[in-house]
């Protein structure tokens, strides 16, 4: 609305200080109704919910729907969130397996060294006790340190061929007057020292009865010969089969306690040649 | 880290080069004793962190050694492996009656008795 004065009809004198009062009312009347007119033209402008009929809910202001759209795009930035970390959980369970296997390997190989490692050590330490006594007498401790601790018996008996018969010269464990001789080439010590081959309970097939309490016998070659026999009877109580390890001890002890005793022969006997 | 000492005790040159052979892939101290009765001595001057101990044995058997061991400050609290032959159930409740740490049987399994060392040295 514009200062300016209302202007008097023509002819009229000017106003009177009372109507200068009313005029101003009016104007102040006119200025409020064209603010008044301007706020509705600008209200006008956005669309005017309907009234809501009785018994529904009413409609969201504009406040209202700004706050769903904000919570709209935060759930929907929380989805991509929970999206993303679902796919990185994901990845680290894949290198979480990729890990455990690989733990996996590297114990087994772990495991299968160790044991590689104390079968060479059980081979050295037999070749060293064997070939380390300085007589006959220490070879035979070195010969019973093996089989009680590297076999695991207690019950053995060391047979010397004396024509057809195999005599029992040194044992540990045993009912002497039992096992006091074997016929060469019967039972399993008998064809031990005829043939030279090594026998093992149960590897090829359930034990004759004459031979049920054997566990091993082992001949004790010098070169091509069997001069004597090794008989392992009943093995330790928590040892209850030979396996592999075992058959390479009687493999050494095979060839190096033959080839030991045969060159620290008993007393009054020459070294054989 | 620190070395650790181990004192085997046995009359048998086989299980000494055999135990020795098997430790000899870890990083010990080895000193050995060849009875019981050593093996107190060596224990009380070495100061051993750990003692592989053989049950039968001339002069002082492993049983008397562990107790011996157990009564005295210095070597009271030494942890002990028994390894031998006797692996009945009362042998290896003696074992354990006596104080020793550990039981393992012979033949020597390599495997169990490094896990069984480490563990008694807290490795």
């Amino acid at each position: 609305m514009s200062g300016k004065p209302p202007i008097p009809p023509a002819g009229k004198p000017a106003a009177s200080p009372d109507l200068d009062a009313v005029n101003s009312r009016l104007r102040n009347l006119v200025s409020s109704l064209r603010d008044e007119q301007a706020r509705l033209e600008a209200r006008s402008m956005t669309p005017v919910p309907s009234r809501p009929q009785p018994g529904q809910p009413a409609a969201p202001s504009a406040t209202q729907n700004f706050a769903e759209r904000r919570l709209a795009t935060e759930l929907e930035a929380a989805r991509e969130e929970a999206r993303e970390a679902r796919a990185e959980r994901d990845r680290l369970k894949a290198r979480l397996d990729e890990l455990e296997a690989e733990h996996r390997r590297i114990s087994d190989e772990y495991v299968a060294i160790l044991e590689q490692t104390t079968d060479v050590a059980r081979r050295y330490v037999a070749l060293e006790r064997l070939h380390g006594g300085l007589d006959r007498d220490g070879t035979l401790t070195a010969i019973h340190e093996v089989v009680v601790n590297l076999v695991g018996s207690e019950e053995y008996g060391l047979y010397e061929r004396r024509g057809d018969r195999l005599e029992l010269v040194h044992s540990f464990g045993l009912d002497r007057a039992r096992w006091s001789s074997f016929e060469v080439g019967k039972g399993a010590v008998g064809r031990a020292a005829r043939t030279g081959a090594i026998y093992v309970a149960g590897r090829e097939g359930p034990p004759a009865p004459e031979d049920a309490d054997l566990s091993a016998v082992v001949p004790l070659r010098a070169g091509d010969r069997v001069p004597g026999v090794l008989a392992i009877f009943r093995l330790l109580g928590h040892k209850p089969v030979l396996d592999e390890q075992d058959q390479a001890v009687f493999d050494l002890l095979a060839v190096h306690a033959g080839i030991a005793l045969h060159l620290r022969p008993a007393a009054g006997e020459g070294a054989k040649a | 880290m620190d070395r650790k000492k181990i004192l085997l005790v046995d009359d048998s040159s086989t299980v000494l080069l055999m135990e020795r052979m098997i430790l000899s892939k870890s990083d010990y101290d080895v000193v050995t004793a060849r009875d019981g009765l050593e093996g107190v001595e060596k224990a009380r001057a070495e100061h051993p962190d750990l003692i592989l101990m053989d049950v039968v044995m001339p002069r002082m058997d492993g049983f008397e050694a562990v107790r011996q061991l157990r009564k005295e400050d210095a070597t009271r609290e030494i942890p002990v492996i028994m390894v031998t032959t006797r692996g009945e159930l009362s042998s290896v409740e003696n074992g354990y009656a006596s104080g020793c740490t550990e039981y393992v049987t012979k033949p020597i399994n390599g495997l169990e008795l490094l896990a069984k060392v480490r563990s008694c040295l807290g490795q």
